[in-house]
């Protein structure tokens, strides 16, 4: 009895040493876990692009210097091949943005020079779009102090048109978009501003220790809405009016990030969904009558599951559950979750991220850009997102990028990449693309686009004071694929915003045409499918964004094809 | 006596075994405090361009733990006032060892689950079941807060069990009965999301979250309706109140330093009390390292309580540092024009829409100033400027219009 009395004692003394206090788990980082093939090359040392994004000096918390910059795909020559023209963040030390050219080999040449972009600026997103319908795309590039309108010349060179077109904002903005809201033929411009930031006001944590001010420091401020009004009766483009007040749009000042425009509730009539920072969604929709009413609530996108108003910042739109609908997928904070919005009714959404097996990420990352592609073309649409921080970390992330500057390196991420098993069941799959995910960066930018001509969508990303990077697609294929260009002839330009369904038996698969997703970004303009075992199509259901809807005969898949307005059968 | 058997009286023996057992027990506590792992280092934390004040309790707080390191009281008072100033990473480890040497109170996982999960969910989760499993009946906190966090990590029938928990000891509480809605909406059962949100549709902490499950569940029952009404009636209220937690608020009242202070001065500004919130501002002003916000809300508040002069002294000398404060050249045009110079708010306003050319006040007030100047062609100018930023900006558009009229 008195051994087993010393005994206990013994274990009572005994038992606040470490192997009996409650473990703290392991790091959920399990490098070595993965044996899956890659899905991503990193390619940029061999392409020719050796843009590195510059954010100015460091110290003050400018708050413009930790939100950008985005990248833009375009084919600014009309030589096939897609361009690249990435933003910088400074006035200072010489940097401008940038455009390269892709050449016939595949390779990128720096043609800033003379490019009419070659200037500095707080760049912040890109939209590209043909806004006269001349053939040619044309550029807008939002910026804090400012954005700024080019039309391309018709060579591949630019020329200013801000004050001329009737687009000169003084306000901070953010991602912006072209799409014809009206449905005349001619695109119109939104711009997302973001605060209305006052540069000489600072912001410190509660140790009294500064960092960059949170969103709602400041007051919000309206997006913008300019229509196009198309050409004179002398063939002279006529520019822009401002509309913000008379759409709607004004009425609801906010902290304004992504943007996409798309007819959410499928009556034919483009809608906005414009992302907020730490603020309710906006949701326009289209009134059909050059006005909108704001139904994020009502349509279940204003807020999450909970009720949180989150920070949102990128967009992606796309049908990632196979049901013929397009679902929304917005990222956010570190410390919250990204969200999915499943539509589950014609406009009607509903969060389902936890269900869709997105709330237990391997790690988490405050996302801008993202998209939402179909990257081993099994059939179902993956998700990639760009992360960094606008805050300093708890706890620095691992692998930050040994060329990136200190200062940077408590708001440094790595990015994510979520395979889609089917059903809208996602897993995550960012260790086994160490390329993509494996070094952590404060990431912002993220387009994308068939490079190649492989079939297969590539990324192009942009960090904060970090090189531009590209990724080729090398994920082993699982099916086929189809990428559909949506072309009308008569405006000489592809219609952003289509909506694309191709039909094999009675499997249906729904793709987007847009380029202005993701954050502050613009890709590639065409619709991408991955078919699966799909080896054919029976037909293609196109619907237009002016409302009107084409059926084209299908044929076999693997291949680029270009469907021209009016020259479908309508239905 | 050489023949005779030793025997041992029972005294003797009852002293050979107290001196055994005294022995024993000597060896043992010796042998504890011999062997007994040492308490942990005190975590560093790294306080450049912290305030002085925040910098002296930590300090004190250290030391603290310093005499008594096996202090659970101690580490916790270290690990709060930590938090208290956004110390993150080191108050996890001050919390770690609170509860080593406090293994029986839910405070001090509690606290470190509620930090640790904003960067690791799944250790913070297992703290928040650690401080749920030691809570007292009279706090739900450690199961309300462990609840919403397996809902977000889709654990959706645990999530239900804790918030079960609660909603058995507190039938009305609002935060678990909005989590169990949740849990339905996540089933799809949505005639139990509207009776789980029921009784929360008045209470001011849940009425707006509860009024968007409702709607939710109303469109998917096919009762439109009753869902826009629910959308109105959310889109009409601003935020649902904060549910009290008596552990937040524990580690809140710890709070020192200027930017409680500033806080404390905004609040009064909002509330209407500028005179009160000079004061508030002054003494932040004289706690902050940097202390330029603190002073430019002061001289607004000055303004507002109809102290412009001393407005216009503070920021005349704030501005010499500080050239480039927006602000403070707006709030110095103010004090200017309710001092009757609007000569001089002119130069202050123009400085301001110069520095900042989408300041819409800067811009309706430099027309304002002008307009008193008789300048009507530039007054007329700089309404425009506002409405360029701002197109629906009432103000200065009602201010075009009546300078239009005029002429």
């Amino acid at each position: 009895m008195p051994r087993l009395g010393i005994s206990l004692l013994m274990a009572c003394l005994f038992a606040s040493l470490p192997g009996c206090t409650p473990r703290e788990p392991a790091t959920t980082d399990p490098s070595n876990e993965s044996t899956e093939p890659s899905w991503f090359e990193e390619t940029t040392a061999r392409s020719g692009v050796q843009f590195r994004h510059q954010a100015g000096l460091t110290g003050r918390y400018f708050l413009p210097q930790v939100m950008g910059s985005g990248v833009a795909v375009l084919d600014v020559d009309n030589d096939g091949r897609f361009d690249l023209l990435f933003l910088t963040n400074t006035t200072q030390g010489g940097s401008t943005h940038q455009l390269y050219r892709q050449l016939a080999d595949g390779t990128f040449r720096n043609a800033t020079a003379g490019s009419g972009l070659d200037f500095s600026g707080y760049g912040m997103g890109i939209a590209v779009g043909d806004l006269d319908n001349d053939g040619w795309v044309d550029v807008y590039i939002s910026q804090y102090e400012g954005g700024r309108l080019f039309r391309n010349r018709g060579d591949g060179t630019f020329v200013d048109v801000t004050a001329s077109a009737g687009v000169a904002l003084p306000q901070w903005g953010t991602s912006c978009c072209f799409c014809d809201y009206n449905r005349d033929g001619w695109l119109d411009l939104v711009v997302v501003n973001y605060v209305d930031y006052d540069p000489s006001d600072t912001c410190t944590v509660g140790s009294g220790r500064a960092d960059f001010c949170p969103p709602n420091h400041f007051k919000g401020t309206a997006s913008r809405l300019f229509r196009n009004r198309g050409c004179g009766r002398d063939g002279h483009w006529l520019g822009f009016t401002d509309v913000s007040v008379e759409s709607g749009l004004a009425a609801r000042p906010s902290n304004g990030l992504g943007i996409v425009c798309a007819d959410f509730d499928g009556d034919g009539w483009p809608d906005i969904f414009i992302a907020n920072d730490a603020r309710p969604n906006h949701l326009w929709m289209n009134n059909r009558d050059g006005t909108f009413r704001e139904q994020a609530v009502l349509r279940g996108v204003a807020y999450d599951g909970a009720g949180h108003a989150l920070a949102d910042m990128g967009v992606t739109l796309a049908d990632l559950d196979n049901d013929g609908r397009l679902d929304l997928f917005v990222t956010h904070l570190t410390s919250e979750l990204p969200t999915l919005w499943r539509q589950d009714g014609p406009g009607q959404f509903r969060d389902v991220t936890t269900a869709a097996g997105l709330a237990r990420p391997r790690w988490r990352g405050t996302g801008f850009g993202t998209i939402a592609l179909d990257f081993n073309h099994d059939g179902h649409t993956d998700i990639a997102v760009v992360n960094g921080r606008i805050a300093r970390a708890r706890v620095n992330s691992p692998n930050i990028r040994p060329d990136l500057p200190a200062f940077w390196h408590d708001y440094a991420e790595r990015n994510q990449v979520f395979a889609n098993l089917g059903g809208g069941q996602f897993r995550d799959v960012s260790l086994s693309n160490p390329a993509f995910c494996g070094s952590a960066e404060v990431a912002r930018g993220l387009a994308w686009a068939d490079l190649d001509n492989d079939g297969a969508m590539d990324l192009i990303t942009t960090s904060i004071e970090g090189p531009a990077r590209l990724f080729k697609n090398i994920a082993p294929k699982a099916g086929h694929w189809l990428i559909v260009r949506t072309y009308d002839p008569v405006l000489k330009r592809d219609l952003p915003g289509t909506i694309v369904t191709i039909r094999h038996g009675t499997t249906k698969r729904v793709a987007l045409a847009n380029p202005g997703q993701s954050y502050c970004s613009s890709g590639d303009p065409r619709a991408h499918f991955g078919l699966g075992s799909i080896h054919s199509i029976d037909e293609i259901l196109v619907n237009w964004p002016d409302g009107s809807r084409e059926t084209f005969t299908g044929g076999p898949v693997d291949r680029v094809i270009t469907v021209n307005k009016g020259s479908g059968k309508k239905s | 006596m050489s023949g005779s058997p030793k025997f041992t009286s029972p005294s003797r023996r009852l002293r050979r075994a107290l001196v055994l057992l005294a022995l024993l027990a000597g060896l043992v506590i010796g042998g504890y405090y011999l062997f007994r792992p040492a308490p942990p280092p005190i975590p560093e934390i790294d306080w450049s361009d912290a305030d002085p004040e925040v910098v002296q309790a930590i300090i004190a707080a250290r030391d603290a733990v310093a005499r008594a390191p096996r202090d659970a009281a101690a580490w916790g008072r270290l690990g709060m006032l930590l938090r208290a100033h956004d110390f993150e990473m080191p108050c996890v480890q001050a919390f770690q060892a609170a509860e080593r040497f406090d293994p029986t109170n839910p405070k001090w996982p509690y606290l470190q689950g509620l930090t640790r999960i904003l960067f690791d969910p799944a250790g913070g989760l297992a703290c928040l079941q650690r401080a749920a499993a030691r809570a007292p009946a009279d706090r739900p906190e450690p199961h309300q807060r462990l609840a919403e966090a397996l809902l977000e990590q889709g654990q959706i029938d645990a999530a239900e069990q804790a918030a079960q928990v609660v909603v058995q000891r507190y039938p009305r509480d609002s935060r678990a009965g909005l989590i169990l809605a949740r849990v339905a909406a996540e089933r799809g059962d949505w005639a139990a999301v509207l009776s789980r949100t029921e009784p929360f549709r008045t209470d001011p902490t849940a009425r707006k979250r509860a009024a968007l499950l409702r709607a939710d569940a109303y469109r998917r029952l096919g009762q439109e309706a009753m869902a826009n009404a629910e959308v109105e009636l959310a889109n009409s209220i601003a935020k649902d109140e904060s549910w009290t937690d008596v552990y937040v608020q524990e580690v809140l009242a710890l709070q020192v330093g200027g930017e409680v202070d500033l806080r404390r001065g905004i609040a009064l500004l909002e509330a209407g009390q500028a005179a009160e919130a000079v004061v508030a501002f002054e003494l932040a002003a004289s706690k902050l390292r940097n202390p330029l916000r603190a002073q430019l809300l002061q001289a607004r508040a000055l303004n507002q309580c109809g102290n412009p002069g001393a407005a216009l002294r503070l920021l005349t000398t704030v501005l010499q540092s500080e050239p480039a404060a927006v602000e403070g050249w707006f709030q110095l045009g103010v004090s200017q024009f309710l001092l009757g110079n609007p000569r001089a708010a002119v130069d202050s306003f123009e400085q301001v829409v110069k520095l900042k050319p989408d300041h819409v006040l800067g811009h309706t007030n430099l027309g304002q100033a002008l307009s008193k100047l008789g300048n009507r062609a530039a007054a007329e100018a700089a309404f425009e400027a506002a409405l360029r930023c701002r197109p629906d900006y009432e103000p200065a558009r009602k201010a075009l219009a009546e300078l239009r009229a005029v002429k």
